[in-house]
């Protein structure tokens, strides 16, 4: 019962990240409807709770929002985990400060990062299927809105979440291990 | 914090593996149908409120024209029936349609006709979801065009039952066309820049005029000569450079399909 409850709330928990995505993208008018709630909103949660059942939720998002577009098959679950596992990298080993800012900075980095494989495999992915090739100026324009607004939007999401709620604060390291 | 192991990482892209591989084989398309029946109806309802929603920003983008139109909505407001609005979409579909129809008749082309129910997920891309597909007979490469002939895509992505315009003004779109100017000068449409379109590679010794009428070339298999794209807003001639291209104006705006039409050579 409680793995069937469980699987229930998976499901939804996909569907309500894919809705609120075809929502942003579909309705807002531009330059907001560059905002990445799919990917932001797994980041964020991946950044607050770096556990392994983000990585599953993101390979079932990032799998149904395939989908809806018209590239490769496989790409965008590639980028996404490509990204969170790096993201996940640079967090314990160089962005190791806890503030809040350290939700924006990784938010940046990681949209920017995500989308930045997610053109290096398009590219490559076009080369091979001999399609037309890419413009780069139009995506680094693109880029620039999403980073933006994503990181922007989701950090203040999250600011006023934690706010309300503490629990959902990034707990600091308690324990120390001293080398040496 | 992420305690993941080799194993971890191995199991992960064995699972990403699996998943391209079960899903070109089609066993995942259950679950793929699944996820079209919940989503595309919430996809098509935000769809149709975004479309409205922009008259609504551009109401508002004019102070004195909406103090106008608001005065004449008023006027409007006091001799209309509570179901005018659905009789005026109506209508509107109608004439739609009733073009779309005339210019099949003229031209003997088989057609398709699609509901716009979506965007792409991405926003790297510029293209819509409608709701036909392989069951249409909607292959790769086909024409998508709206009212009397105008072209908007053509298909990039189709589904068993819903398939992925690529808009003339996504990166990826090129079609050759020609100029309806007394050269009849050749080129290629281009998108990606932007919300405009340009035409390259059009020869450097025609004469180009903005408000000239750009159509389909008909050199491209799937794509007949005639289709309208739209009209030259700025024409640029460089010295330096071995053609010239012109920006232009599409005939119809993109952000604002409702109902298209996949053109089917018969």
């Amino acid at each position: 019962m409680k793995l069937l409850w469980k699987t229930f709330l998976f499901f939804i928990s996909v569907l309500s990240i894919l809705v609120i995505h075809i929502f942003v993208i579909n309705f807002l008018p531009f330059p907001f409807n560059h905002l990445n709630i799919a990917f932001s909103s797994l980041l964020l949660f991946f950044t607050i709770n770096q556990t392994q059942k983000i990585i599953w939720l993101s390979l079932a998002v990032s799998y149904f929002s395939e989908l809806f577009n018209a590239i490769p098959f496989g790409i965008n679950i590639a980028a996404t985990i490509g990204a969170l596992l790096i993201i996940s990298w640079f967090q314990v080993n160089i962005i190791t400060n806890r503030s809040e800012y350290m939700v924006f900075l990784s938010l940046a980095l990681g949209t920017a990062l995500y989308r930045f494989l997610f053109v290096i495999f398009l590219t490559v992915s076009n080369y091979f299927l001999h399609h037309e090739s890419l413009s780069y100026q139009e995506i680094a324009k693109d880029l620039a809105w999403e980073v933006l607004l994503s990181s922007l939007v989701l950090f203040l999401f999250y600011f006023i979440i934690t706010k309300l709620f503490r629990s959902l604060r990034i707990r600091r390291i308690k324990t120390e291990i001293i080398y040496g | 914090m992420l305690h993941f192991k080799t194993k971890n990482y191995l199991f992960l892209g064995f699972i990403f593996l699996l998943f391209i591989f079960v899903h070109y084989l089609g066993w995942l398309n259950p679950i793929e149908r699944g996820v079209f029946a919940l989503t595309i109806p919430i996809s098509t309802k935000i769809n149709h409120w975004r479309i409205a929603s922009q008259d609504f920003y551009s109401y508002f983008s004019n102070q004195k024209a909406m103090a106008n139109d608001y005065n004449s909505c008023l006027e409007k407001n006091k001799t209309s029936e509570i179901g005018e609005a659905k009789l005026k979409d109506l209508e509107k579909e109608n004439i739609e349609l009733r073009k779309q129809l005339q210019f099949f008749h003229r031209h003997n082309f088989t057609n398709v006709t699609a509901d716009v129910v979506g965007q792409s997920a991405d926003s790297v891309e510029k293209m819509v979801i409608i709701n036909v597909g392989e069951a249409e007979g909607i292959k790769f490469g086909q024409p998508v065009i709206v009212s009397d002939g105008i072209l908007i895509g053509t298909i990039a992505k189709v589904e068993k039952n819903i398939s992925m315009v690529r808009l003339i003004n996504d990166n990826q779109s090129k079609v050759g066309a020609t100029i309806l100017n007394k050269d009849g000068s050749l080129g290629v449409v281009e998108g990606g820049y932007g919300l405009s379109v340009r035409m390259n590679f059009i020869p450097r010794n025609e004469t180009v005029l903005v408000g000239d009428q750009i159509i389909t070339s008909g050199l491209e298999e799937n794509i007949p000569r005639g289709l309208l794209i739209g009209e030259v807003a700025i024409a640029e001639n460089e010295a330096y450079q071995p053609f010239q291209q012109a920006v232009l104006t599409t005939a119809t705006d993109l952000s604002k399909l409702i109902i298209v039409s996949v053109l089917i050579p018969s």
